[in-house]
């Protein structure tokens, strides 16, 4: 325990160390002090250098939990609180109460106007809600939380269903009209599903294929939705990835061609994963080609419309305990279980996403802001 | 049983080097906007000049390495566009940090010429609740913000004599850490026929797909991708894009540990099948 307190009281003072060189060279070089237009901006200055000291602080806990990180967390919440109350008082408090009603009740030959005296009321009620505090007079606050209650109520209600419940079941079952080619699309993903989900039990060659197929057009489809949305300036390089896939294709095939002659498993996993990269570019141009054609936003907007009436439908069975999960509804709520898989998958995606964005902003912080490493 | 390089010593300094190593080599990865984010920038874009924008900066410095980036982009083309700019918060930590966006957008020596209570103006934060707030906008937006965000009085500006209340702002964007755009919503967008966009953090970004399909919302801007999206449109390049590579190489990381993890699992059970 010792050792491990005096390894760690080690490692503080070779970061406090570590710390204080790189500022000194920092502002030997020029670096720090922080200047605006060209003038040392101390009050920045020290702003970067406590924003620094505090995102390590705050990152140490990656090792353990210590007394930096602590510190460090408590006086953020402490800032956070600080920083409220000013900005409350002075955006709020001071110019539209203080100002207005205190200052003119106190101030000789000023006289608080007749109308500013209706502030009493939200005031006097305010003050009614802190009785909350003591035992006694607790009951007083009552009165001023059921008229808020009440209140909020009203005003919310209507507003709130129609936008949260109303409008989404609207948007849910009012699909978008489905052009011909939207139907023939839908008719061959159910048929190619039925057919894979007949032959999946029987196995074979055939079972595989039908099962290769139906993933290909899922893919197509997710390809074509991605692909070809965009209405704004020309961007973007996907063309170029879809070729750097065909040529990395050409490449594992041309190795599996090698390998093949030399017997063994090499070539064997070569021409696997060249014929994947093939194959997945061959349905990338595919998807594009779709992407491109004048009903493919239509028959976006009618698949969307499909999709999420049946996501909707499924994952409400999965959910309805009621009745038994056999038969069509059992295969509903299989089908509800997926749907709620993909969503969240998508959302641990985001989260997964948005975590990195945020070690990213503490980089972007360190290396740019501190030691301008960054253009 | 654990993989070599499940060691927590071995994954973070990988991290943190691939995200100094893709920052500080400037790679710029293909981008392609997603639509959501371009239906944001083309509704912008084809707003008419000296239209009023309402900027809600509703987000706190948890979110600021997500959320800046999005209101700097969004706030260029306003003012590229020649759009009057409203900013305020319902974030009492997010006042400071929209102050700071708009002083640094406005200071830079592309819109010099813009002035305050002109051209734009960042009002600073209400305490209160939202819905009473927005409803008070609506019926006059001078009482619900007397003073801006450096007390100057609303009422002497000549923006305030273009815009009274709510009903005169063409397009609301509210950059949302939190429940803010559930509120917009009904109360803000519905109520008053105002089209309204979502700057978000990337962990609300699904959330907002549902309103986004039922047209609550013309546009989402989620997380540094729809940051560095919109930086793409405009063409000028940001904190977005500047994140964009490091992103890449962080999740080639973690599929590369997902991969290697997998293969050794499997090798594994191959092993101990072997050995029977």
């Amino acid at each position: 325990m010792a050792n491990s307190s005096k390894t760690d009281l080690a490692i503080a003072l070779v970061c406090a160390g570590v710390l204080v060189v790189a500022n000194t060279l920092l502002f030997a070089v020029g670096t720090l002090p922080v200047r605006r237009e060209g003038i040392p901006d101390w009050p920045q200055t020290l702003v970067v250098i406590t924003g620094v000291v505090m995102t390590i602080a705050i990152f140490s806990f990656l090792y353990r939990d210590n007394p930096f990180f602590r510190a460090a967390e408590n006086l953020f919440v402490g800032l956070g609180l600080g920083i409220s109350l000013a900005v409350t008082w002075y955006s709020f408090f001071k110019p539209e109460v203080y100002d207005i009603l205190v200052v003119p009740a106190f101030t000789p030959g000023m006289t608080v106007g007749r109308s500013n005296l209706l502030l009493l009321i939200p005031i006097g009620l305010g003050l009614m809600i802190l009785l909350r505090m003591s035992r006694s007079y607790g009951w007083v606050s009552r009165y001023p939380m059921a008229f808020l209650v009440g209140y909020y109520s009203g005003f919310s209600i209507q507003p709130t269903i129609h936008s949260n419940i109303i409008k989404q079941m609207q948007e849910t079952v009012v699909t978008t009209p489905m052009p011909w080619m939207g139907w023939a699309v839908v008719g061959l993903a159910v048929v190619l599903l039925a057919a894979t989900a007949y032959f999946a039990s029987k196995g074979g060659r055939l079972s595989v294929a039908l099962k290769i197929a139906s993933g290909a057009l899922g893919l197509a489809y997710v390809i074509a939705r991605t692909t070809g949305a965009p209405q704004g300036p020309p961007v973007g390089r996907t063309e170029d990835l879809a070729w750097a896939l065909f040529a990395t294709a050409a490449v594992l095939m041309a190795a599996a061609g090698y390998f093949a002659s030399r017997g063994g498993k090499v070539g064997a996993w070569l021409w696997f994963m060249g014929g994947t990269a093939m194959l997945i570019f061959l349905v990338n141009r595919l998807a594009a080609a779709f992407a491109r054609h004048a009903v493919a936003a239509q028959v976006f907007a009618s698949m969307d419309s499909i999709i999420i009436l049946l996501g909707v439908f499924s994952v409400l069975c999965y959910f309805v305990f009621s009745l038994e999960h056999r038969g069509v509804v059992g295969a509903l709520s299989r089908a509800g279980i997926i749907f709620l898989m993909v969503a969240f998958g998508a959302s641990f995606g985001y989260a997964v996403m948005a975590r990195e964005s945020l070690v990213i902003g503490r980089f972007q912080f360190l290396l740019g802001d501190w030691l301008h490493l960054l253009q | 049983m654990r993989v070599p390089w499940s060691d927590p010593r071995l994954i973070f300094p990988l991290v943190a080097g691939a995200i100094a190593l893709g920052l500080v080599v400037h790679v710029k990865p293909p981008i392609t906007p997603q639509e959501p984010v371009v239906a944001v920038y083309n509704y912008i874009q084809q707003l008419p000049k000296g239209s009023v924008v309402l900027l809600a900066v509703d987000f706190d410095p948890q979110a600021l390495a997500e959320l800046r980036p999005i209101a700097e982009a969004v706030l260029r083309h306003c003012l590229r566009q020649e759009l009057h700019v409203v900013g305020m918060t319902f974030g009492v930590l997010g006042a400071p940090l929209g102050y700071d966006i708009f002083r640094k957008v406005t200071s830079e020596p592309e819109f010099r010429g813009k002035q305050v209570g002109v051209d734009y103006v960042y009002l600073g934060f209400k305490p209160g609740d939202m819905t009473q707030i927005i409803t008070n906008m609506g019926e006059n937006l001078l009482t619900a913000f007397p003073q801006d965000y450096q007390n100057r009085p609303t009422a002497t500006m000549p923006l305030f004599q273009q815009v009274k209340s709510l009903k005169d702002v063409k397009y609301i964007i509210d950059l949302a850490a939190g429940g803010t755009p559930d509120t917009w919503i009904p109360f803000g967008s519905d109520k008053y026929k105002i089209p309204l966009a979502v700057g978000c953090t990337a962990v609300m970004g699904p959330d907002l797909y549902v309103r986004l399909n039922a047209h609550q919302i013309n546009g989402l801007i989620a997380g540094l991708r729809g940051a560095a999206d919109y930086e793409t449109l405009l063409g000028t390049p940001g904190l977005g894009i500047g994140g964009m590579f490091a992103q890449s190489l962080i999740h080639l990381l973690i599929v590369a540990f997902v991969i290697a993890s997998n293969v050794a699992f499997l090798w594994r059970g191959r092993r101990r099948k072997q050995r029977g």
